[in-house]
């Protein structure tokens, strides 16, 4: 019996798990950011509106304690998303194995896709594709891989190193072939 | 206008409103985050320190909101 780490459906005897692919880090980074820029936001712009309308005679100074409780509300909710997002990223993967690739998709918390995109030999072409003045520098890109399986094509998106990911898809391939045989059998 | 220095004692009423949205809210984050946690850990060894730094943080938010309605 093979070693599945993923407890994988279907994982069958000489198969093993050759890649576990995730976004970039950066992925997570540019929705952190976003995330650190809403929290900051009320704490600029809160005062920012109380000293323009003080001016005009407007609003008086809030006490310290609903300082701190609207601060410690602001944060929890902030923390809920931060964390809400770092599971969704963490949880979305592609597994590659001598086999297959599958597709491991956290659309929120209850949505959770798993997916075997394709069995190797369907593989026609790979295209890497690295966009951007960020995707370059930081050396991360998209793997789009024709298949003559009835979906034709699939995607990985912003995933580091997609050069060092096909030839790894390509080396899988070629295992493939060695382990099962050149005309494998149905998967299933 | 004069500066209000203190709220008025109904206004305390407001802070324990949106405090228990607030913990309706976190009482559904908690439950989904620990059921994928748990559920899914054997594969994401991550979310085993995702969980005390998560839960430990949510004690000290909430513990800050109560500080605040008590210093109200």
């Amino acid at each position: 019996m093979s070693y599945n780490p993923f407890e994988l459906k279907d994982f069958r005897d000489g198969e093993r798990v050759v890649a576990v692919v995730r976004h970039h880090w950066f992925v997570l980074f540019r929705e952190v950011f976003w995330l650190a820029v809403l929290f900051i936001a009320p704490f600029f712009l809160i005062p920012i509106a109380f000293g323009i309308s003080a001016q005009g005679g407007g609003f008086p100074p809030i006490p310290g304690g609903a300082v701190i409780f609207f601060a410690s509300l602001w944060t929890l909710i902030i923390w809920h998303l931060l964390f809400a997002r770092w599971t969704d990223y963490y949880y979305d993967l592609w597994i590659i194995t001598n086999w297959r690739i599958i597709d491991i998709d956290q659309i929120g918390f209850f949505n959770r896709n798993v997916a075997t995109l394709l069995t190797l030999d369907h593989i026609q072409d790979i295209e890497t594709h690295v966009d951007g003045i960020v995707g370059t520098v930081l050396n991360f890109g998209s793997i789009k891989v024709q298949t003559a399986a009835a979906k034709a094509e699939f995607l990985m998106s912003e995933i580091p190193n997609p050069v060092s990911i096909e030839k790894i898809i390509r080396e899988a391939q070629e295992e493939k072939l060695r382990v099962f045989g050149a005309k494998p059998e149905a998967h299933g | 206008m004069p500066p209000v220095t203190t709220l008025p004692t109904d206004a305390g009423m407001i802070f324990w409103f949106f405090f228990a949205i607030a913990l309706v809210v976190t009482a559904y984050f908690v439950f989904a985050e620990l059921f994928h946690w748990l559920r899914f850990g054997f594969m994401y060894p991550l979310v085993w320190i995702a969980i005390p730094v998560y839960l430990i943080g949510i004690v000290i938010l909430i513990g800050g909101m109560l500080t605040g309605i008590g210093a109200l």
